[in-house]
């Protein structure tokens, strides 16, 4: 009953004027990051968040969070009329939904992936508010030591299941844990690796690492590709799938569902990973796999559904734990800190309206997707025409006066320049830029934790593996090494290679 | 292997920039422990990038290219050397003005124009009246529509 409550709350908070337009605003633009090839949700959300400080919390959220699902609904619409995938999470619509359009019909490819996505973001909206409670309860029993071997499991998740080199991204972890420690320490107040420049005592803006490595060093990697868009010439035709569409898709939208909303509760890329996932599922279960790559609706169905859920349900550990699954959620923290909210267990209790005005807009903002992009398609066709050098100096502008505003200080805006050339040295040698994010949103409580627990200890460090007085740490650090032992085997590094390369 | 010597040297330097923090005893860790700690194991991690490159052959380096990073960023520099100008503190002459606070007016078709040249594709004119109504839109929607504090035209005192 309490869930029911506490929706109603929510709802009361999502469905004032002002709310409902940031959360149209959010999908909007959500979407049309998601259509435009070469700029993601990330570089959006970097980008946008000095323009929420104007802002209070909840309307900052909730506009943010639609800009990230909205995202997602956008990536389908360009995987499908362009045979690019508009965000990471589509590429595994790109195999049948573009071949769908070739065969005359991307209405139906459209059509089933935004009713497959409504589908799951609306089911995966009820899983969070049904797993929030009891998974802020745990955590409430969480002492310092539980939270930092939490943290540890968290960020080697989150290597493990990036793409690329397992050991790069530990590299990339410890880089961005060691770049939180720029700046006054926490306790006693002295000023620590700053080299003597008072700019850096305040530490390292989050937001200037996110849009120099993220926006500014995705615009030089999108430089060197020249782009080629293929838009489809020929007619969308009808959005409604037909009766036989319709029943094949139903299975692989419930599937697809399903798997989304649990690899989306992963730290890690979860979202990613799900329409992975779904696609390999339907493809091993179907009774003529030979459809897939041909223009299969279940490949596209099964997918859309998960991507969707699985961005959903990335906000659950943020939420309830404070500890953000992917570089997406690492910004919610940064947005949430800006407005002076520490996420964790505390926020569904200090801020109920916030907690739950933020789920229920979720729900509203699927709708709204659902309404925007049906109806809306042909305009973000056009949309696609706009040629990237003119799209790139746009970012670029938006980010410099994005990043200035933050403290109307302009050597901001040259760090940031810095980081973008560090972000591009990191792309070519080899390393994802995204577990950087996460340890270095993770970095200042991570050493917090563990300089607490240590002091608790007195001096003991067995206490995060003492499996008698501490089993719930020492369950996670164990969790933590064998996945990490795990990811080193030859025969898993190559499975994991086939599911990112296929 | 460049990757992992650059991993290396990256522990090396927190590890000297954290020499001079103490580092606790005991239950008490001080600033610099979290620090030190994480500089062992990035050059721990160093090591074995190099190994991993050294017995494992990978796909190649791939080539950087000069033009949209050197386009791309100093586009970004001029942004911020131009929107509040820039002020130089030479040791012996003092502080001297390198430029004047020109202003989102200026500084934002300088932006524009210099980051268009990282594209390899050009039409001039196309790419002042995009500039100029870029400029024009991000005032209406930063300054006006937005409010923030971001200064327009300085020396007339907007």
């Amino acid at each position: 009953m309490d869930m029911v409550a506490n929706l109603a709350l929510g709802f009361g908070v999502a469905f004032t004027v002002k709310n409902l337009g940031l959360c149209f605003l959010g999908c909007m633009i959500g979407t049309l990051i998601g259509v435009l090839p070469g700029v993601g949700p990330i570089a959006t959300i970097a980008m946008l968040l000095p323009i929420t400080f104007g802002l209070d919390p909840v309307g900052a959220l909730i506009m943010l969070a639609g800009i990230y699902y909205g995202a997602q609904y956008g990536g389908s619409t360009t995987a499908i009329l362009v045979n690019i995938p508009g965000e990471a999470t589509s590429i595994v619509t790109v195999l049948d939904g573009h071949q769908m359009a070739r065969n005359g019909r991307a209405g139906a490819a459209l059509g089933i992936s935004a009713i497959g996505s409504f589908f799951a973001g609306s089911v995966a909206t009820i899983v969070i508010a049904a797993l929030a409670a009891p998974l802020t309860r745990v955590a409430l029993l969480f002492g310092p030591a539980e939270y930092f071997s939490l943290m540890v499991m968290g960020l080697i998740f989150a290597v493990v299941l990036a793409r690329g080199s397992v050991i790069k991204a530990v590299a990339m972890v410890l880089l961005g844990l060691t770049l939180s420690t720029v700046g006054q320490d926490l306790e006693t107040g002295a000023d620590r690796m700053t080299f003597g420049w008072p700019e850096l005592s305040d530490g390292i803006d989050f937001t200037t690492i996110a849009m120099g490595m993220f926006g500014f060093a995705e615009i030089l990697r999108n430089l060197e590709s020249p782009e080629t868009r293929d838009v489809l010439k020929s007619k969308i035709g009808s959005l409604l799938p037909n009766w036989e569409e319709m029943k094949q898709s139903l299975m692989p939208v419930l599937r697809g569902t399903g798997l989304g909303a649990a690899l989306g509760i992963l730290p890690g890329n979860g979202a990613v990973l799900g329409p992975f996932a779904s696609y390999t599922l339907e493809k091993k279960i179907a009774k003529d796999p030979s459809r897939f790559g041909k223009g299969a609706i279940e490949g596209v169905a099964g997918p859309e559904s998960a991507n969707n859920a699985g961005a959903q349900t990335s906000f659950i550990p943020l939420l309830t734990l404070g500890i953000p699954p992917n570089a997406v959620m690492a910004l919610m923290v940064g947005a949430m800190t800006i407005h002076g909210i520490v996420p964790g267990p505390q926020v569904m209790e200090k801020r109920p309206d916030l907690f739950w005005g933020m789920i229920a807009s979720m729900w509203i903002g699927n709708l709204m997707l659902l309404i925007i992009n049906l109806p809306m398609i042909g305009l973000w066709v056009k949309l696609l025409k706009v040629p990237y050098r003119m799209l790139f100096p746009s970012i670029l502008m938006f980010c410099c006066i994005g990043i200035y505003s933050v403290n109307n200080n302009p050597f901001d805006v040259m760090i940031t320049a810095f980081f973008g050339l560090v972000g591009y040295a990191f792309i070519k040698m080899g390393f994802e830029v995204a577990p950087l994010l996460l340890g270095f949103v993770l970095g200042k409580l991570m050493e917090e934790y563990l300089r607490r627990s240590i002091l608790m200890s007195r001096g003991d460090w067995s206490v995060f593996v003492d499996f008698v007085n501490r089993p719930i740490s020492a369950v996670l650090i164990a969790i933590a090494v064998l996945m990490l032992i795990i990811s080193f085997l030859p025969a898993i590094t190559k499975k994991r290679d086939t599911v990112f390369v296929e | 292997m460049f990757a992992g010597l650059f991993i290396i040297a990256f522990g090396l330097l927190i590890m000297w920039a954290s020499s001079n923090l103490t580092g606790g005893r005991g239950a008490n860790l001080g600033p610099g422990s979290f620090p030190r700690g994480l500089s062992f194991l990035l050059v721990a991690v160093g090591v074995v990038i190099i190994v991993q490159a050294l017995t494992v052959v990978g796909p190649r380096l791939e080539a950087w290219s000069i033009r949209g990073p050197v386009f791309v960023l100093g586009a970004v520099l001029l942004f911020a050397m131009t929107i509040r100008g820039t002020t130089l503190n030479i040791p012996g002459i003092g502080r001297t003005d390198l430029l004047p606070p020109l202003g989102l007016i200026v500084a934002g078709p300088l932006t524009l124009v210099v980051a268009s040249l990282a594209a390899t594709e050009r039409n001039w004119t196309q790419t002042l009246i995009f500039s100029a109504a870029m400029t024009a839109f991000c005032i209406l929607l930063f300054k006006v529509a937005l409010r923030l504090p971001i200064p327009v035209a300085p020396w007339a005192g907007w």
